[in-house]
């Protein structure tokens, strides 16, 4: 169910994507308002309300608050379709991106209290396939529907003519409330390994920043290693396209069709041996997640390094794929060494500086710290 | 995107390995309080 949500929420995030042009041409929105759109609109409030709904999660029921989030990202999609200017669809998608923020920190938080610890790399894995699914899904799904409903022609009496774009929106978005009604039957986890913070609600912000200074050089190091892998995951994730259009001549299409199928093949294999290799070793080691990772990232390096390096296409292809392949095969294990290590009651609020320190921050470092 | 991946993956596993000794520590220690735990009278 969880990664349901999650591939869900990709599909949400990724589809305006797809209906730029259309967008754009109907409504007359010029690039730079599109970039804002795709950009701005979503990670601003996505990075400015990831951490205080995690407090939220961290005291409240974690399956409540991933339903509003849902249902939040869903309305918010459909509103998408109703915008006839800029500012209602920037207000839109700055929903989604509120819905969204709640997402990750509560899943994360719950999916530790749902699984024994050393199954938890598993069901980290199983998540993943969640987010891979779904930012494929956003595609593939979103050009099924364009297709779908390109020939609909609907008028609506406070509408008025409907456009397809629209429609993509509402049939995208509103089967999401679906899926927010659902995720309330999943039962909540009692909250384990609550530590000193039995008994109380809400651990004080500055409480939470003095766990994590206590147990600095595990919590730093952690977050400084995440950093740098993530700036190299994104920035080379975002510079990619171009790089083959430049180096080898291809078509965006041509990268976007064999990169999709690389990433769908490569994925799960990294996943598969992150969390195989972690079970093997957790029998043997205490520090058997952070020593996955720490080999994940000693094969990545190669790869890294030689694939844009590579005189032949395919061959930097093939570097790209195994690099892939290492970089997710530590994704489940580092994953579940901080649910692991983080007491329940600051578990959402640290998950959400993970992930924005990850995906949020490297997002926007990444791609810069490439260029050139 | 060589030479970035050439310094900041390496720089990443040094660091890692810096964490390696007290996240062993720390998870001893919650696997010995969830043996006690296990273990006390209720």
């Amino acid at each position: 169910m969880l990664s349901l949500v999650l591939g869900l929420s990709q599909v949400d995030r990724n589809i305006l994507s797809l209906l730029l042009q259309s967008i754009k041409v109907d409504l007359k929105f010029s690039d730079a308002q599109m970039g804002l759109l795709i950009g701005l609109a979503f990670s601003c409030v996505y990075l400015f309300l990831s951490f205080p709904l995690s407090r939220l999660s961290d005291s409240r029921s974690r399956r409540g608050m991933i339903a509003i989030g849902v249902a939040v990202w869903s309305l918010s999609t459909a509103a998408c379709g109703l915008a006839r200017s800029f500012w209602p669809m920037f207000v839109a998608r700055a929903g989604i991106g509120a819905g969204e923020a709640v997402n990750g920190p509560a899943t994360y938080s719950l999916l530790a209290d749902s699984f024994p610890r050393e199954r938890l790399p598993r069901a980290m894995a199983v998540l993943n396939v969640g987010f891979i699914g779904g930012t494929a899904l956003s595609m593939i799904l979103g050009g099924l529907v364009i297709g779908a409903l390109k020939d609909v022609h609907l008028h609506l009496p406070v509408l008025g003519a409907v456009h397809t774009w629209q429609l993509v929106f509402f049939a995208i978005g509103l089967p999401g409330l679906l899926v927010a009604a659902l995720m309330m039957t999943v039962t909540e986890p009692a909250r384990r390994g609550l530590g000193d913070h039995a008994g109380r609600t809400a651990v004080p912000i500055p409480e939470v920043f003095i766990f994590l200074l206590r147990n600095f050089r595990l919590y730093g190091c952690m977050f400084v290693s995440i950093f740098l892998t993530g700036v190299v995951t994104y920035g080379t994730l975002n510079f990619r396209a171009a790089f083959f259009q430049r180096t080898y001549h291809w078509s965006p299409q041509q990268y976007g069709v064999v990169s999709g199928l690389v990433s769908l093949a490569a994925s799960p294999l990294g996943l598969i041996a992150g969390t195989w290799l972690c079970e093997r070793w957790n029998a043997k080691y205490h520090d058997a997640n952070l020593r996955v990772g720490l080999v994940a990232n000693v094969l990545a390096i190669p790869f890294a390094v030689a694939g844009p390096l590579m005189p032949d296409a395919w061959l930097s292809v093939a570097c790209v794929a195994a690099g892939s392949a290492c970089v997710l095969m530590a994704a489940p294990p580092v994953a579940a060494a901080l649910q692991t290590i983080t007491p329940n009651r600051v578990r959402a609020q640290v998950n959400s500086l993970y992930l924005l320190l990850f995906s949020g921050i490297t997002g926007i470092i990444g791609p810069g710290s490439l260029a050139g | 995107m060589a030479v970035s991946a050439a310094v900041a993956l390496p720089i990443a596993v040094g660091i890692t390995c810096f964490t390696l000794k007290p996240f062993g520590r720390m998870v001893e220690q919650i696997k010995a309080q969830e043996v006690d735990w296990e273990r006390a009278p209720t």
